[in-house]
């Protein structure tokens, strides 16, 4: 009864509404009836599984891969311990029980080698959520500078050009972010600012950027960044492509803080005027806390624009993500099965950018945006 | 003017420093670029290469799957598909001409399709609601590329083969790509033509003596279909008819066969970017007072008349600005189709680089053109939005 009053009321009330329903309905057989018989009946998912390796970690050698798991755990086990710390949270009950059922799911297709590891990964942020309230706050500093150092270390032991699947393009997502926001934030502050030189400057460089797509800009630094390094220090294209997507980065990433600069208000610049503080002591201390704080969410959007750009720098022939499925592809032995691999990227890039917007959601919560 | 009191060192007088920045700052970036021209030149001449523009003007020799270009035909210049006669600058230029035809279909159907998911979104139907925001949610949230590459290998590589292709409602979809109803002219068009081209140009003369004299608003469509109608009667009959296509053998006859690297190009372009103009359209409407419905309501009108008359005119207003940088990313996006072999600009220069050698020349060129591309299109933007804001609005 409560069904059949809920669809008259959503679905059924008037007669536009329910021509609507009915076409939308017929429209949704038609188009999903092929799509789920060969969901269900014809596709060969067992190439992802089959692949994995691949896709996540592409030509890295195999008897290295405990490189990135560590670097994984690593990663999570900090973060739990940063947030366990700040917040004094214990791990929900839902997160012990997600990782128990993501490792019976994930245990079948994963070499025995490789479950102590996958074990440890899934117990590591629940872990440092736990240990995070018992570590003091002066060894956070150190213990995040340790850490970070070993990220750095554990990697480079496997020669970038073997990097690739899903790791390079969590890397790249990472290094291109890093590397853009400080270029963005002086960007900003100079076409905001007040001297016309700084400000013709940035003006020129962020709309140049913002002209042209990405990819051009990409191809250019392939070109462009080797000519200038000696010649027998050989370059991986990593790097070369990196440097070119974060000046394009940077130039978006300008725009969204100033648009946090123009909206904080005159009154705070005056206040900072009236206290003495000089221009740059202004911005460091009273205009930039205020202007990223309100424009976090836009800055998670363009740092989920950045993880799915990254795709591109498979047309430059780096061996991501969407280029290891491709060679999957080209397998002979796993020929045809296009549409499963693709199929299989799509949700892991969905996975990534949908986890981004919630953290940002999270986020805005927590600071309080929009409602102070 | 002599200054009294204390003088204030040079490095705290924030004036001062601030000019001292500026000349530091821009001697710095001239340094720069000095020095990356200089690397660059010292680079490339030590890799044996040249900078110049000249291979611009030599034969291309390869040949590019689809494309129109300019060319001398003996008697004058003309546009015909492209030919691996031509020279290096006739190819870039079909490329562009094929970015200029995928961008603006695209940004057609994505406005259509965009405006719909968007007033979607806001449908008091659960199911309508529901999946106009999954649409959204699942494409926003995916690679372009990956869609686009999708469409490619997934979806038009896996059609069947023409002889046993579905037809539908006219459109057929086949490995060949996507047949599609499509105007043809029939032989009276001969005689209607000058007609048509007269009512045309008596139409674009009325715009342009505007600033000298201001003819009256019934004059801009009296004039042309007049001109038309005097050609119908001329030739006699119609001259354009809907043509749909047809499997013939092997091959489809009548209607306009896209290509499989268009069509996914196309499909990708158009699916992604309706999911940002969605967004976009959503947020205008709901940024209205809700006043605006009450009183559209109380007036009697209906949803459908409300959302016609009341709220989209004002929403566009504010749908504009946004609007166009979509269209601007929609084609600087269109770059992507190097990965589907649709030849476009950027396709035809990565082509052109391997057969020439000549990459940076060409980046640049390329560069060069997607910048005036963008320029034009914000330009309009900036045209059109002056001429739907609200007169004597603070904006």
């Amino acid at each position: 009864m409560k069904a059949i009053n809920w669809a008259r009321e959503n679905l059924f009330n008037g007669v536009f509404n329910s021509v609507l329903t009915l076409v939308t309905l017929a429209f949704l057989y038609v188009s999903t009836k092929g799509i789920l018989h060969w969901a269900f009946y014809e596709a060969k998912w067992s190439v992802v599984p089959d692949n994995m390796r691949l896709l996540m970690v592409g030509p890295f050698p195999p008897e290295e891969v405990w490189r990135v798991w560590a670097m994984l755990v690593l990663t999570l086990l900090v973060a739990g311990l940063l947030y366990g710390n700040s917040t004094r949270v214990r791990p929900p009950l839902w997160m012990w029980a997600g990782a128990l059922v993501l490792y019976a799911l994930i245990w079948p297709a994963v070499f025995p080698s490789t479950r102590f590891w996958l074990a440890l990964a899934l117990l590591a942020l629940p872990a440092g959520m736990l240990l995070g309230p018992l570590v003091p706050r002066r060894f956070l500093t150190p213990l995040a500078a340790v850490a970070l150092i070993l990220l750095f270390v554990l990697p480079s032991a496997v020669n970038p050009n073997q990097w690739g699947g899903f790791f390079l393009t969590v890397l790249i997502t990472v290094g291109v972010s890093l590397m853009a926001f400080p270029f963005g934030l002086l960007l900003a502050l100079g076409r905001t600012g007040k001297l016309p030189v700084f400000r013709t400057l940035s003006v020129l460089y962020i709309e140049l950027i913002r002209g042209v797509p990405l990819v051009t800009v990409l191809f250019l630094s392939w070109i462009m960044v080797p000519l200038f390094v000696p010649e027998q220090w050989r370059l991986p294209d990593l790097i070369s492509v990196s440097i070119g997507f974060s000046m394009f980065a940077a130039a978006y990433l300008a725009e969204y803080v100033r648009g946090g600069i123009q909206g904080v208000p005159k009154g705070q610049y005056e206040a900072a005027w009236a206290l003495g503080l000089s221009g740059s002591q202004s911005a460091r201390f009273i205009i930039l806390p205020q202007a990223i704080r309100s424009v976090i969410p836009a800055l998670i959007g363009q740092e989920i624009a950045i993880f799915k750009d990254t795709s591109l720098v498979y047309i430059l022939g780096l061996f991501d993500l969407l280029y290891m499925a491709l060679t999957v592809t080209k397998n002979p032995k796993y020929l045809g099965t296009d549409r499963e691999v693709l199929l299989f990227v799509m949700f892991v890039y969905f996975v990534g950018a949908a986890l981004m917007s919630y953290a940002s959601r999270r986020l805005e919560r927590a600071m309080g945006l929009g409602t102070r | 003017m002599t200054e009294a009191g204390p003088t204030v060192p040079f490095w705290k007088d924030e004036r001062k420093l601030g000019i001292i920045f500026q000349i530091l700052l821009l001697l710095a970036v001239l340094a720069v670029l000095a020095f990356l021209s200089y690397t660059a030149y010292r680079g490339m001449r030590a890799r044996g290469l040249e900078f110049s523009f000249a291979f611009l003007f030599e034969e291309s020799g390869f040949l590019i799957s689809e494309g129109v270009t300019l060319a001398n035909d003996g008697g004058g210049w003309i546009f015909r598909a492209f030919q691996p006669s031509d020279a290096n600058w006739q190819v870039l230029l079909a490329g562009l001409i094929n970015t200029l035809r995928v961008s603006l279909t695209g940004i057609v159907l994505t406005t259509i399709l965009g405006v719909l998911v968007g007033v979607g979104r806001l449908s008091s139907n659960w199911l309508v609601n529901r999946l106009s925001f999954a649409y959204v949610e699942f494409v926003r949230n995916t690679p372009l590329l990956v869609q686009m590459i999708f469409w490619y290998l997934a979806v038009f590589n896996k059609m069947p083969p023409l002889r046993q292709a579905g037809e539908w409602y006219g459109f057929i979809l086949s490995n060949k790509g996507m047949a599609v109803p499509w105007v043809a002219t029939t032989p009276a068009w001969a005689q209607f033509s000058p007609f048509f081209y007269w009512g045309l140009y008596l139409w674009i003369g009325l715009w342009l003596v505007r600033a000298v004299w201001k003819p009256p608003r019934w004059l801009y469509w009296v004039v042309p279909a007049a001109a038309w109608a005097l050609g119908l009667v001329v030739a006699g009959q119609m001259p354009v008819s809907l043509s749909t296509p047809v499997k013939q053998g092997f091959r489809v006859r009548g209607g306009a066969l896209l290509s499989p690297e268009f069509s996914s190009v196309l499909l990708a372009l158009t699916i992604y970017t309706a999911s940002y103009i969605a967004e976009i359209v959503r947020g205008a409407i709901q940024s209205l007072p809700k006043g605006q419905w009450e009183a559209a309501a109380s007036l009697g009108l209906s949803y459908g008349q409300t959302l016609r008359l009341i709220i989209l005119p004002q929403a566009l207003r504010i749908i504009v600005p946004p609007l166009g940088n979509q269209y601007l990313n929609l084609t600087k996006n269109s770059s992507l189709a190097i990965a589907v072999g649709f030849p476009e600009l950027f396709n035809v220069y990565g082509t052109l680089a391997n057969q020439t050698g000549r990459s940076l020349e060409g980046v640049l060129i390329v560069m060069a053109v997607y910048l005036s591309i963008s320029l034009s299109i914000s330009a309009f933007i900036n045209w059109y939005n002056t001429h739907v804001a609200l007169v004597g609005a603070a904006r």
